[in-house]
């Protein structure tokens, strides 16, 4: 009953989000399949994904998933950083040897326009992931994946990570597939495992929504969030700390199970802090989680675990569905996280974005991560 | 009579059918017909290899790749290149054959051998054989 009371529209659409896109997978994976020629797909020498806010977070998911399957060199890197500080050598002098897959839902997001445009004059490919097929980035681009989201109420983005993972995953699949870096039929089990994946999702909710709203109580006061995660998890821990500073107002630091020794475990702050480790089974830095494990039960710190393992010294778990393909597991483990933000900015009355009220407010004399000047351009870039 | 086999084939493989084929003959009970052998993939074939030499399958193989190489530029791109070229293999060497039944057995000559060539793999794969009386 009290659980209900703080429902929200960010949880709804946490919810519905598995059969969201399990709809939209029908959709996406021909275009996925279509995206590039497979002269393109062989003449790709390296690979560079970039987006924005939860776009960095599925970039950081998914860039090491592009590396296992497709074999070709893939760096995540920031807009800023390419559309700032990234060379023309480093763009290869082949045409179109480099391939970047630029994210952003509206496909209007500043850096990331930014980015296209600048690699695109130094010749590499662009190709835009965007629900947006008539937006700067998509007229920036080579090729556009288009995602046909359905209009959602206002709240922090949760589906839409979900379907820009799903594209990656799927363009990734696509790529190793032909490459012949595996067979067809590996391939299609891939695909097949990440409809699996939502399936289960579904039918793991209600437990994981009654743990987050737990969690959710008991750390209601909280100050900080940490949000661990390694290799391909990492990139669920930085979606976890942004859905924490967007749904709830709370900073969330993220970290990797290693720098965690170096700096974080030095806070003072041990039981006010919401604790996150993210680790999937077979991520190859396991060894070191589970150590940290170990340093935080020494240290009497409560800590929520997030994975498809089992965690002895976790106050709180979260058991993600067991998966014969490891790096498929970073696809739903954002939910609970999603879930635990939602629960707090219910409980603790907070406002999306913080109602974008006050110094909140957003309008056109207040740049933004919407409103910013487009280098080379005199043109402010609105949404 | 209707039988089916399945097996399992390794990349560009190439699986020995003659013994089965003559077990599904004998099975039948016919001593004079005709045995169909067909297959139900695009990108595999079944044809008759002399079995003396197990390098003679290799060159079989060798010469199909080099007639139709595994290129990036098909026109069909909905799966993979070497995908693509095993549909034109296919095409050439065939997805069945006839074969003469004479005293309940298949009229194979001495160096004869019925044979499925894999043009992608590994896959499970099923061969139906069906012998006709006459």
């Amino acid at each position: 009953m009290e659980r209900q009371k703080h429902d929200s529209e960010m949880r709804r659409q946490i919810k519905q989000a598995p059969s969201l896109l399990k709809s939209l997978y029908s959709d996406l994976e021909p275009k996925a399949r279509y995206a590039l020629t497979t002269p393109e797909i062989y003449g790709i020498k390296r690979i560079i994904i970039t987006g924005c806010g939860d776009n960095h977070g599925a970039a950081l998911t998914t860039g090491r998933v592009f590396e296992i399957l497709t074999g070709c060199v893939t760096e995540v890197m920031h807009p800023l950083e390419l559309a700032y500080y990234f060379p023309s050598w480093k763009a290869g002098t082949g045409p179109k040897e480099t391939l970047v897959i630029a994210m952003s839902n509206s496909g209007k997001t500043p850096r990331v326009v930014e980015a296209a445009n600048r690699l695109h004059s130094f010749g590499a490919m662009i190709l835009a992931v965007t629900g947006n097929t008539l937006s700067p980035l998509a007229q920036a681009s080579d090729k556009v994946l288009h995602i046909d989201f359905p209009k959602l109420n206002p709240a922090p983005g949760t589906t839409t990570y979900g379907a820009m993972l799903m594209a990656c995953y799927l363009l990734a699949v696509r790529i190793g597939e032909v490459r012949l870096k595996y067979t067809m039929d590996t391939a299609g089990m891939y695909r097949n495992e990440l409809l699996r994946l939502l399936e289960e999702t579904e039918q793991s909710f209600e437990q994981w929504d009654e743990t987050a709203f737990s969690i959710a109580r008991e750390y209601k006061d909280t100050v900080l969030g940490e949000m661990i995660g390694s290799g391909l998890d990492y990139g669920s821990a930085y979606y976890s700390s942004a859905k924490l500073y967007e749904a709830a107002g709370i900073p969330g630091i993220v970290t990797n199970s290693e720098e965690w020794f170096h700096i974080h475990c030095f806070s003072k702050l041990i039981n006010s802090t919401v604790t996150a480790i993210f680790n999937h089974c077979g991520n190859e830095a396991e060894s070191r989680s589970l150590e940290l494990t170990e340093r935080m039960k020494h240290m009497k710190k409560e800590f929520i675990y997030i994975g498809n393992g089992q965690c002895r010294h976790a106050t709180y778990s979260f058991y993600m569905p067991d998966t014969s393909f490891g790096f498929l597991s970073p696809f739903i483990q954002w939910v609970p996280a999603a879930l635990i933000a939602s629960y707090l900015a219910a409980i603790r009355e907070e406002p999306y974005h913080r109602g974008f009220q006050g110094i909140w407010k957003e309008d056109e004399d207040t740049p933004s991560s919407w409103n910013s000047k487009i280098k080379g351009t005199e043109e402010k870039m609105h949404c | 009579m209707l039988k089916k086999i399945e097996f399992s084939t390794e990349k560009n493989g190439v699986t020995d059918l003659t013994s089965q084929i003559r077990q599904a003959v004998e099975e039948s009970g016919i001593d004079r017909g005709i045995c169909v052998v067909f297959i139900t993939h695009t990108t595999a074939g079944v044809t008759i290899i002399s079995f003396w030499d197990k390098l003679g399958f290799e060159d079989v193989q060798d010469e199909l790749r080099r007639l139709i190489p595994t290129k990036v530029d098909f026109k069909h791109q909905h799966d993979t290149p070497e995908d693509a070229a095993g549909h034109v293999k296919s095409a050439i060497v065939g997805s069945s054959l006839s074969i003469i039944v004479e005293q309940s057995k298949p009229l194979l000559g001495h160096s004869q051998g019925v044979y499925f060539l894999e043009f992608d793999g590994p896959r499970n794969r099923e061969c139906y054989i069906k012998i006709l009386e006459g």
